[in-house]
């Protein structure tokens, strides 16, 4: 049985693989074939935790690289952040951590995890161990897979543990 | 506008649009208990009861006293509504529009826009690829091309050297036949012969070397040098050639007492042999000037001419890797100073010019004496415990622990054979995320990873470990020797790549150093 229930937003550019995450973490598949989100899906799935399970509230909110006024709306009521981006692509790393920035006058100060995704892509990336050593003095950091599921189980649940009571 | 339409066209539009719009409306007390439901819940996936249980999750953490619109909302079962709460006395209302049409059109557009985008992100990054590949193409055919120059200015050269000893020896057996000379004046010519000979014999070698080692990695044969004798050579070779072209012929030696200098004779010879033969060749009158100082730990020979000296712009690349263009200008002589240098170059020494166009040319060899080499070189047994003491003198980096991953068996052992003569304590991983957890588990101060391993990659690990604060030494094996590949090795955090089949030896040293 549940004892709470919060609801954590995906942000991050467009192709970074926000959906293909939470299909592998709710519904363990993958396809690699590319369908951009409209909108939001809305998905649920229930992490436990030592000090009891928690159902997240997924929102998977279509990609950008900045906010606009639609995509505040989605995030009302958010408890929590996972920023997603393309490690094979620079740019998509610092669009996240825009997002974060933008989110906060909405939001405030929520946890916050950082997927660097596509990590079975490891021998293209564009983004560096250091940027992600920089990162890690603001945010946790997890090099993922939606492909291989590495990295997954443990950022949701990451993000699921720093979630206020 | 709307205000001052008549209330029954504006009652009658509120009809029509309701009934086009085909809502559906989910009344809540405000502890999200369902209080009335009017409209086609099925197509949003579900019935009324768990759409409203589900809208209670999406809500959360919204106030539900004001008004709230999410557009498309894609609740996963069904067709995307535009959501809308509104407060209502005691409770309020969700309404779910359908919003799929709509839906599916923006999602063309952006999916069209998307791959747009991302298809011309890719296609910078393979113009970047090609163009390093280009370079490296380049590169590569860059030293092709040059390897092959050398060659044929090897060639040259050599053809040029094999003829100046024939001349001799032809010019000398035809005298020997005529029976110019008797026992008493034989013994001239005799030595001039074998001189000759012996040059000749030298050349061979050195083009054997050569053919072996067509890279510049001849091998050197340190011996101790016997000055007089080399003096006397070239005297011998070139006298009757200075002779004939109505030049001077200064040869002089100054050798230091009890100085036992050790080089490759037959290098050195073949130096002096190509400075001499230019300086005749490029000098019309007045003399050629050679002379040695030897030390014990240093011989500096100069080869002075009085010739037509060499122009200015073509100084700087007179020793530089062949160039075309100084063949065009000095003839052969560009051949013979690019071959001068890499003999030089091997007997670890080097070589200078100095020149005034029209007055003449001083070169300028200074050579190490390799007298350490032949102590080193002298038994294959010495080699061996050399070796050993250089092993036992350069201990593994680090704390002497090594992880080895890769996902083919043979080459774990092989490699962890290797590392163990390195004298490392060596553990195995099958793959990427083993060899991570491998790294935490026995911290080893070296990490040997493959690149291409079933699962993660090598580089996932790598990147990991190294965004992870992890210092110690990080080799890269890859089956794939592309630039790219490096590049990938090189940003993933990995100090050296290496490509299969593995050499030894740059194995080793890329552990180490
Ligand atoms: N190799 C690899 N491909 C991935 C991974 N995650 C996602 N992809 C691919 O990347 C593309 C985009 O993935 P999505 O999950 O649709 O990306 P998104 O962030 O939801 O994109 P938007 O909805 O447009 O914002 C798809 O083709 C996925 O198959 C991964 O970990 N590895
Ligand atoms: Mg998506």
């Amino acid at each position: 049985m549940s004892n709470a229930t919060r609801k954590v937003c995906l942000l991050g550019d467009f192709a970074v693989g926000k959906t293909s995450l939470v299909g592998r973490f709710v519904r363990n598949t993958f396809s690699d074939k590319y369908l951009t989100t409209v909108g939001v899906k809305v998905d649920t799935r229930e992490v436990a935790l030592p000090a009891g399970n928690v159902k997240l509230v997924v929102w998977d909110i279509a990609g950008r690289s900045a906010l606009d006024t639609l995509d505040k709306s989605y995030l009302r009521g958010a408890s929590g952040l996972l920023l997603v981006c393309d490690g094979t692509r620079e740019a998509t790393f610092r669009s996240a951590l825009y997002l974060q920035m933008q989110s906060k006058s909405l939001l405030g100060d929520v946890p916050a995890v950082m997927m660097v995704n596509k990590l079975d892509l490891a021998d293209r990336w564009e983004v560096t161990p250091l940027m992600v050593n920089e990162c890690r003095k603001t945010n946790p950091v997890f090099e993922t897979s939606a492909l291989t599921g590495d990295g997954v189980e443990a950022a949701f649940a990451a993000l699921a543990e720093a979630l206020p009571p | 506008m709307i205000g001052s339409m008549p209330p029954l066209v504006a009652g009658y539009l509120r009809e029509t649009l309701i009934q086009a719009a085909d809502p559906l409306l989910l009344s809540f007390a405000p502890d999200w208990t369902l209080t009335g439901a009017a409209g086609d819940a099925t197509r949003f996936g579900a019935q009324p009861a768990q759409l409203a249980a589900q809208l209670r999750d999406v809500f959360i953490g919204m106030p539900v006293d004001e008004l709230q619109v999410l557009p498309y909302m894609d609740l996963g079962h069904g067709r995307r509504a535009h959501l809308h709460l509104l407060p209502d006395k005691g409770g309020f209302h969700v309404v779910l529009l359908d919003a799929e049409g709509e839906a599916a059109q923006r999602q063309k557009v952006q999916q069209l826009g998307n791959q747009a985008q991302l298809a011309s992100q890719e296609k910078s990054k393979a113009l970047r690829s090609l163009k390093r590949a280009h370079a490296t193409l380049e590169a590569q055919r860059d030293s092709l091309e040059e390897a092959a120059a050398l060659k044929d200015a090897l060639i040259a050269t050599l053809s040029h050297e094999f003829r100046t000893p024939l001349t001799a020896i032809f010019g000398y057996i035809h005298l020997l036949e005529k029976g110019r000379f008797d026992e008493q004046t034989r013994a001239a010519p005799l030595r001039s012969l074998r001189r000759a000979t012996t040059h000749l014999y030298a050349l061979a070698e050195n083009l054997l070397e050569y053919a072996r080692a067509p890279q510049g990695g001849s091998i050197v044969t340190p011996q101790a040098l016997a000055p007089n004798e080399l003096v006397d050579d070239l005297r011998g070779i070139f006298e009757p050639i200075a002779e004939s072209a109505g030049l001077g012929l200064e040869v002089g030696v100054a050798v230091e007492e009890g100085a036992r200098f050790v080089t490759d004779p037959v290098k050195l010879r073949q130096v002096l042999i190509n400075l001499v033969s230019n300086g005749i060749r490029y000098t019309q009158r007045g003399r050629v000037r050679v002379q040695l100082a030897v030390t014990r730990h240093e011989l500096v020979a100069t080869v002075e001419d009085t010739g037509i000296g060499i122009p200015a712009e073509f100084r700087p690349k007179l020793f530089k890797a062949f160039e075309r263009a100084d063949a065009r200008v000095r003839g052969g002589a560009g051949l013979g100073l690019a071959i001068t240098r890499r003999l030089v170059d091997q007997l670890g020494g080097t070589i200078a010019v100095e020149s005034e166009t029209g007055r003449g040319t001083q070169f300028r060899v200074v050579l190490p004496s390799l007298a350490r080499l032949v102590s080193a070189a002298e038994s294959a047994a010495q080699r061996e415990a050399a070796r050993a003491a250089a092993i036992e003198a350069a201990p593994p980096r680090g704390n002497g622990r090594a992880l080895v991953a890769d996902d083919d068996p043979d080459l774990r052992e092989i490699l962890r054979g290797l590392l163990v003569e390195l004298g490392y304590e060596v553990h195995l991983a099958g793959n990427a995320n083993d060899a991570y957890e491998g790294v935490y588990a026995h911290s080893p101060s070296l990490l040997v990873i493959d690149l291409q391993m079933p699962g993660l990659p090598g580089s996932a690990t790598v990147f990991r470990l190294r965004a992870e604060g992890y210092h110690g030494r990080i080799v890269m094996l890859s089956a794939t020797p592309t630039e790219d590949a490096r590049e990938a090795a090189r940003k993933s955090g990995a100090d050296r790549f290496l490509t299969k089949p593995i050499d030894v030896e740059a194995f080793a040293a890329a552990c180490r150093d």
